[in-house]
């Protein structure tokens, strides 16, 4: 059951609801000076249409008759932020050490849809979270895809089953669980690759650390054609010459005032390798934001900075179908701010999940 | 001899870039002067010149025509051999969760190679020690280890392993049976440890081994897994060993492990080489007249007349021994590094009687051939490996160190600056 | 084997040759000042050097004559800080003036037939590091079944460490260290006091001063028979009558204890026993003049904190360019690697120390560390006859100590060293049959 193709998914639930009416039966007209575009750049702005939880159209269109009609001077409109690696909801749930291989372990079972911290990330911009099972274990079990709020904007919604996570750091070698040596766990590590047919869309979220651990990681999963992201691969500077082509993405953060250089200037050394890099914080937006400015600080280029935020992480779930970006057709998960999202200055104006407002400043 | 190498220079020049084509490695010729040229089969140019091109070795003489374009290093005084090979290495594993398998005593399934961490410190100071090629071998814990890997410590990570033909290790004796190095101890949270899992005694170790080939051969003739809990693919391996596809290297300090290796070889008419032979000088009538391949060492500075593991000590004058035996050896520092490293393995070798000649082939040819190496690296002679040691002074010597180390033609130590000072 | 042969054979020739002449000939005679001479005769009588000279040197007729052709005669080399041979040598007491390592040096230990087998002729025991105040050390040499017999300097040094010892802090290390010296001056300051009164009432007078006058004038009359055992040797020291080896591991232990030093007008009595680290702090070392022993691991490793980089110091090297007279000891002791004193010198060799510098490191700057730079360290007239027969140039790989005169008496000869060869051939000479009968030659 957990094989629904996702988009499929998304559909459903996002299509009209058969039992209840549509919440929002009014198009949803907002007004921007700014746009964050497929590539990162900020773009011309213009009146963005949303009608059925979608977007219609992007500075093309007047809003239609009866539109509800928002204006924000200096506004920029960018898509939600997503966050590939959270706890939201189940602190301290999702640690599970009894085996090393637990591939049958589903983040789904530790959801909890009317915890208010879901609704606190999608009050600071975050509007898909995946729920990621810890790093207790070499395979730690299968993400859980999370739309920070429902249609009816009363709880969060499970979208779909995401990638495995697995660990292939320290942290997964206790010393009382077997396999107790690397070339054990790669022994089976493959065999479970080989074995596993569930195919979910995403990229497998693997922890490593130090250089060899990149390496072998990389390994195991080319050998079996798997796409793999890694997961804070700090203190590996000698391996990242191996990531491109290879690895779909890294992701990193939280960073904040205190971070060392080493870590935050990875994501500068990534781009320049053309290596996709997503961040991560727990599902907070406001640390989200910073982890990207800092990366910024360090030397990444605000492009790069901004679809880390938000286009990297969906594809990295295999939801960029569907969200990541703004564009006509796609779920209506934006948020308006008051200038660059970047700068850590402007406030969030407003955010849409799925066309409904669940956050708004007063339009002025 | 001569004729065949202008030949073979000639044609390195032909192939050539023109002189003014900028500094590279790959395709560039290098030609190394230097006093002595020791190619690692006995053979020894005054003066002598190596070339290099592709990675690979080119020539090696005394003098020849230089091709047109090469890169010139003149070494002045120096003594150029083949670069060090190993073939016991346990260095270079995962330091945090690497080579003790605590599942299985039995393991030939699992393969070294994916305990290994290449960015290891380890490789960096195996290249400071002149060591070029390691056979890192299975690990002692297990009664019957993983498979052995071999590699070069330098170079491009996707340059490193090498085909190595399939080795795996019985180990005899305390490792196997009570507390080696890494058998893990009893923890607070449970789980297996050496006092819940091990084998505890020498019967222990020699009935696991036994046991396994029995239930291999079982496996092979009926199809079927035995009602034990060995897996498959273990019995798989293991009856690559009993079919001699695989080759069986022994683990033993003691030389009466080593009797029982012997006795274990007949009941299943296998042939084995014998791994770090602390006791080798009580054994050799039997190691020649069996023409067991001998894997001696280290020999350890703790390992000195104050104390002993197990009470076994290393005889001094084992390579000598060894040699004028006639028996086939080489030397392995092991887990020993820098003043416990290979080099110094051959100079203490030297200091009680080996001969010079004899001490370089021990660690360079003679383990290259005992895992299955010997066309790739272990000498100067054209089509292997450029992977060479230029030391200065007489190699082993305690007062002389590589100072440039080429794997695969590329510089991988240069404490002279040779290459960048080519390059500036 | 409590008594190894070897050590049967050296107390007998040692038994039979006692004041007889000896001399070496036809080897080369190697000094650590650089001279060299070929074919030399070395005369030893009353067990010092009398002679040294080409092939004319006269020979005396009684003299028992060690032939050396083709061989080097080297001088016998020396363990300037050590504890080689000692039992149970290290005092869990912080400060532990009293106690003396004489009571600790075992004369059957093996190592001290492993120092004959490699060439070393003297030996400075001397208590470990991990202290603040340690006990009297002793000069001796490494042969004989008696301490009293094997000694060559009784009660010569003190340790100091300004290193924390285990469990303390550098301000409680330092803080101990003084608060011994103060209290070792309260202490004889009482006992002069005491001895001015009594003095005064031997002579039926009065005391008619004020203490700290008493003080001063009792204090001339104090005498090291006045303290008990506890006070004596640090005492002693604290006049300058004793030696400190002045362990100092960190290049800041070396600023403090030169500091120290200097506060206690001590610094000419100090021999720097130092860590890797310490290279740092060449220039000060260099600045004191004292002799600096050297730890035996030789490399320091640095990791720099920003990059992560490792990088190492050979640090000979850096004491060798400052001019600074240093002394090698093995790292930990063995017969193989750096375990030996000479690999230690090889070793400096092989990273560009001129060999003059490194045999210095091991003979004669040794001598000097241990205040016998005029009786040991070099093969010279008038000082001990302390000769090393090296098969070949000492730091050539196959080169092995042939034979070792110990005051002019024959203490070691490797044709006769049975314990040898049974380390070099596995083979136990006492047995009949080390092969198992049941697998041999099968």
């Amino acid at each position: 059951m957990l094989a629904i193709p996702l988009i499929a998914a998304l559909s459903i639930a996002s299509g009209p609801p058969a039992s209840a009416p549509p919440r929002q039966p009014a198009p949803v007209a907002i007004r921007v000076d700014g746009v964050v575009q497929t590539d990162g750049a900020i773009g011309p702005g213009g009146w963005i249409i949303v009608r059925n939880g979608r977007i219609e159209s992007i500075g093309t269109a007047a809003p239609p008759p009866g539109a509800a009609t928002f204006e924000f001077v200096g506004g920029i409109a960018c898509a939600g932020m997503v966050d590939v690696a959270t706890q939201l909801g189940a602190p301290g749930q999702f640690s599970e050490p009894s085996r090393a291989f637990t591939p049958d372990v589903a983040a789904a079972d530790a959801f909890e849809p009317d915890h208010s911290s879901f609704l606190a990330a999608a009050r600071s911009g975050v509007t898909t979270v995946a729920l990621t099972p810890g790093s207790d274990n070499i395979v730690g079990g299968r993400l859980a895809l999370i739309r920070t709020r429902d249609d009816h904007d009363r709880a969060a919604q499970f979208v779909g089953p995401g990638p495995l996570r697995f660990t292939w750091s320290d942290a997964a070698f206790p010393e009382d669980r077997l396999p107790s040596s690397r070339m054990g766990a790669m022994a089976r590590l493959r065999e479970l690759l080989a074995n596993d047919t569930a195919k979910t869309a995403g990229a497998s979220l693997v922890s490593a650390q130090t250089s060899d651990q990149i390496r072998t990681a990389l390994d195991a999963f080319t050998a079996s054609n798997r796409p793999l992201a890694l997961l804070q691969p700090f203190h590996a500077e000698e391996a990242l010459a191996l990531l491109p082509g290879r690895a779909q993405g890294v992701v990193v953060g939280p960073f904040n005032l205190d971070t060392a250089e080493r870590e935050t200037r990875l994501p500068k050394q990534l781009a320049d390798l053309a290596v996709a890099v997503a961040f991560t914080a727990n599902g907070d937006g406001a640390a989200l934001r910073l982890t990207a400015a800092i990366a910024v600080r360090s030397g990444l280029d605000p492009k790069s900075a901004r679809l880390g935020l938000t286009s990297v992480p969906a594809r990295l779930l295999g939801i960029d179908g569907d969200a990541g970006t703004l564009e006509p057709g796609k779920r209506a998960d934006l948020v308006i701010y008051g200038g660059d999202p970047l700068d850590l200055a402007v406030s969030i104006q407003m955010v849409l999940v799925g066309g409904g407002a669940v956050a708004k400043k007063e339009t002025p | 001899m001569i004729p065949a190498l202008c030949a073979l220079v000639l044609a390195a020049a032909d192939a050539a870039p023109a002189a003014s084509a900028p500094q590279r490695l790959r395709g560039d010729v290098i030609v190394l002067q230097a006093a002595e040229v020791h190619v690692g089969d006995g053979t020894v140019f005054k003066p002598g010149l190596v070339i290099v091109q592709d990675g690979k070795l080119v020539a090696a003489g005394q003098s020849m025509p230089l091709p047109a374009g090469a890169n010139v290093i003149d070494c002045g005084s120096a003594t150029i051999t083949p670069g060090l090979v190993d073939a016991a290495c346990q260095l270079g594993t995962s330091a945090l969760f690497g080579a003790a398998e605590q599942g299985s005593e039995v393991i030939p399934q699992l393969d070294m190679w994916d305990a290994l961490d290449l960015y290891s410190r380890d490789f960096e100071q195996l290249v400071a020690d002149g060591v070029t090629t390691v056979f890192v071998t299975g690990e002692a814990s297990s009664v019957i280890s993983a498979k052995g890997a071999a590699l070069k410590t330098g170079g491009p990570i996707a340059d490193r392993r090498l085909p190595a033909k399939p080795i795996v290790k019985l180990t005899l004796g305390p490792e196997s049976s009570g507390r080696g190095a890494s058998n893990r101890g009893p923890s607070r949270f449970g789980g297996v440890s050496y006092s819940t899992r091990r084998p505890t005694t020498r019967m222990g170790s020699a009935w696991v081994f036994r046991k396994a080939m029995h239930d291999s051969i079982a496996f092979r003739d009926a199809g079927r897994a035995s009602n034990e809990d060995l897996e498959p693919d273990a019995m798989r391996a293991l009856a690559d060993v009993l079919a001699g596809k695989t080759a069986l290297r022994v683990q033993a300090r003691e030389a009466l492990d080593f009797f029982t290796a012997v006795k274990l070889a007949d009941e299943f008419g296998l042939s084995f080489s014998y791994e770090y032979a602390t006791e080798a000088a009580q054994c050799l009538d039997l190691l020649a007249a069996r023409k067991i391949p001998v894997i001696f060492g280290p020999v350890r500075s703790s390992d000195s007349i104050f104390e002993g593991f197990e009470g076994a000590m290393p005889a001094l004058e084992t390579p000598r021994l060894l040699a004028a035996k006639g028996i086939h050896f080489c030397l392995t520092a092991s887990d020993g590094s820098g003043e416990g490293g290979l080099g110094r393995q051959a100079g203490l070798a030297i200091r009680f009687g080996l001969d010079r000649a004899q001490a370089l082939r021990s660690v360079t040819s003679d383990p290259a051939q005992m895992v299955g190496l010997d066309g790739r690296v272990g000498r100067l002679v054209p089509g292997l490996d450029a992977d060479l040691v230029v030391w200065n002074g007489a190699p082993f010597d305690d007062t002389a160190k590589p100072v440039l180390v080429l794997i695969q033609g590329r510089p991988v130590l240069d404490l002279q600056g040779k290459f960048r000072k080519e390059n500036s | 084997m409590v008594l190894s042969s070897l050590l049967v054979a050296g107390l007998l020739a040692a038994a039979s040759s006692i004041g007889d002449a000896a001399a070496v000939r036809g080897g080369t005679i190697v000094n650590p000042d650089g001279s060299r001479v070929e074919k030399g005769v070395v005369v030893i009588q009353g067990g010092k050097i009398t002679a040294v000279g080409g092939p004319e040197t006269p020979i005396p007729a009684d003299a028992t004559v060690y032939e050396a052709d083709g061989k080097v005669v080297f001088p016998g080399m020396i363990l300037a800080h050590t504890q080689v041979g000692l039992d149970i040598p290290n005092e869990n007491m912080p400060v532990a003036p009293f106690v003396n390592v004489y009571d600790s040096i075992e004369p059957n230990s093996a190592e001290y037939e492993e120092c004959l087998r490699t060439g070393i002729t003297t030996v400075h025991a001397i208590q470990g590091n991990n202290t603040v105040i340690g006990g009297l050390s002793r000069v001796i040499r490494p042969l004989g079944d008696m301490v009293e017999y094997m000694t060559v300097r009784p009660d010569y040094a003190m340790k100091i460490s300004i290193t924390p010892r285990s469990g303390f802090n550098r301000m409680t290390q330092m803080a101990e260290l003084r608060r011994a010296f103060a209290d070792l001056k309260a202490h004889v300051e009482a006992v002069a006091e005491r001895r001015y009164e009594e003095e005064q009432k031997k002579k039926e007078e009065k005391v008619l001063v004020v203490p700290d006058e008493a003080v001063k004038l009792g204090m001339e009359k104090v005498t090291i028979d006045d303290l008990d055992a506890r006070w004596r040797t640090l005492w002693r020291a604290s006049k300058g009558e004793v030696p400190l080896f002045v362990h100092c591991d960190r290049a800041m232990d070396v600023a403090n204890g030169i500091a120290w030093l200097r506060e206690a007008k001590l610094l000419e009595k100090a021999v720097f026993v130092v860590g890797t680290e310490a290279y740092k702090s060449v220039g000060a070392l260099k600045q004191a003049g004292r002799p600096v022993i050297l730890s035996g691991t030789l490399v320091h490793k640095d990791v720099d904190l920003l990059t992560g980089k490792e990088t190492e110091i050979f640090v000979p090297k850096v004491f060798a360019d400052a001019g600074v007279h240093f002394v090698l000891q093995p790292n930990g002791f063995a017969f193989n690697a750096d375990g030996l004193l000479w690999y230690q010198a090889a070793r400096c060799v092989r990273e560009g120390i001129a060999r003059d510098v490194a045999f210095n490191a091991v003979t004669q700057w040794a001598a000097e560390a241990i205040g016998m730079g005029d009786t040991l360290g070099s093969i010279s007239t008038g000082k001990w006859g302390n000769v090393v027969i090296f098969s070949g140039d000492p730091l050539d790989q196959a080169t092995v100590v042939e034979k070792l005169l110990l005051e002019g008496r024959l203490a070691y000869d490797r044709s006769t060293d049975r314990r040898l060869k049974e380390l070099s051939t596995g083979q136990d000479l006492a047995a009949p049959s080390a092969v198992p009968a049941a697998t041999a030659g099968k």
